[in-house]
């Protein structure tokens, strides 16, 4: 997608610009994944990952042995459901009762630039249902695995109540709570904006600081 | 060089829309684009973009856009791409952990 060739601002917006070829492919491609899951087979997941990570659970990001290894453990004793599969783009999620959910769970590991697919499990030892959801991203015209979600796996991940290397800024007018990297200057007030800089000395610098406060906001 | 400029303005049309509308207007004028991100947010969304200026340097533009009510709020994080490489940790803290 061209950023600045929609000169128009349309009244709806389209980020997401799979085709249905690939929309179905990606379908195609976790009717193999979840074959390979119900088998317990991970090995024969080689060809759908990409080479670098692959992330679990929306926060763990493994390389392709220990991405392996791990979901060899969470996935085996569940029997996945080809049938309950549904593909959803960024589109599709932002006007689905899903949105919220999906944000809070894999904002960032899901973009325009993928898939999703969401679909149900049992767990074979105790017969729950439970929801998982693949992230298929396009690479080389081709669909790779990047990541996987499984309701029923909690990672208790360390809860950092002060974040090094910020502070905490109370912007009341805009009712936000926001933490600033510390590198970042004091706040400066400009009519209704507020900024942070982070200083640099070279004349490219200078372009960009010059260029940024002239702007004013298209609305 | 980097910059967040934080500030809001009235709902007048989806958040998507809006936010969109705002990182347009940082792409247009000395800049062309190359690469375009639009990310979830549990309360709005992200769009990152990389920004080309006319001397061919790449540059990292990303924009929040946060609902409150009838309010839009946007935060813009704009740097040099090397120097978003550096802060890319803090910048993503930052957007992960803000409260409204």
């Amino acid at each position: 997608m061209s950023f600045i060739s929609l000169v128009a601002f349309p009244q709806d917006i389209a980020l997401s610009s799979f085709n249905e070829t690939e929309r179905a492919e990606a379908l195609e491609i976790s009717y193999e994944i979840i074959s390979i899951l119900n088998k317990n087979a991970v090995d024969n997941l080689d060809k759908f990952l990409s080479g670098t990570e692959t992330n679990i659970n929306g926060q763990l990001w493994l390389d392709q042995n220990d991405f392996k290894g791990m979901l060899s453990s969470i996935t085996k004793n569940k029997a996945y459901a080809k049938d309950t599969l549904i593909s959803y783009t960024i589109d599709e999620v932002l006007n689905s009762d899903q949105k919220q959910e999906i944000s809070e769970k894999l904002s960032r590991v899901f973009s325009n630039n993928h898939m999703l697919i969401s679909g149900k499990y049992t767990d074979l030892k105790d017969s729950a249902h439970y929801d998982f959801y693949l992230i298929l991203g396009r690479i080389n015209n081709n669909w790779k695995l990047e990541s996987v979600y499984l309701s029923d796996v909690k990672f208790v991940m360390k809860n950092v109540e002060t974040l090094p290397n910020h502070r905490i800024e109370n912007l009341e007018e805009f009712g936000l709570e926001i933490p600033i990297p510390d590198m970042f200057a004091e706040k400066q007030r400009e009519n209704d904006m507020i900024t942070y800089t982070l200083a640099g000395g070279t004349p490219r610098d200078g372009h960009n600081s010059n260029f940024l406060s002239r702007k004013k906001g298209p609305y | 060089m980097a910059i967040i400029q934080i500030f809001s303005a009235e709902k007048k049309a989806p958040i998507e829309l809006l936010t969109y509308k705002w990182a347009e207007h940082i792409a247009l004028n000395k800049y062309r684009s190359s690469n375009f991100t639009a990310k979830l947010h549990p309360d709005g969304i992200v769009y990152e973009y990389l920004l080309v200026d006319q001397n061919g340097n790449e540059n990292k533009g990303i924009s929040v856009g946060l609902e409150k009510k009838n309010k839009v709020i946007i935060i813009q994080y704009f740097s040099f791409s090397e120097t978003y490489h550096e802060i890319w940790v803090d910048i993503d803290l930052m957007i992960r952990k803000l409260k409204i």
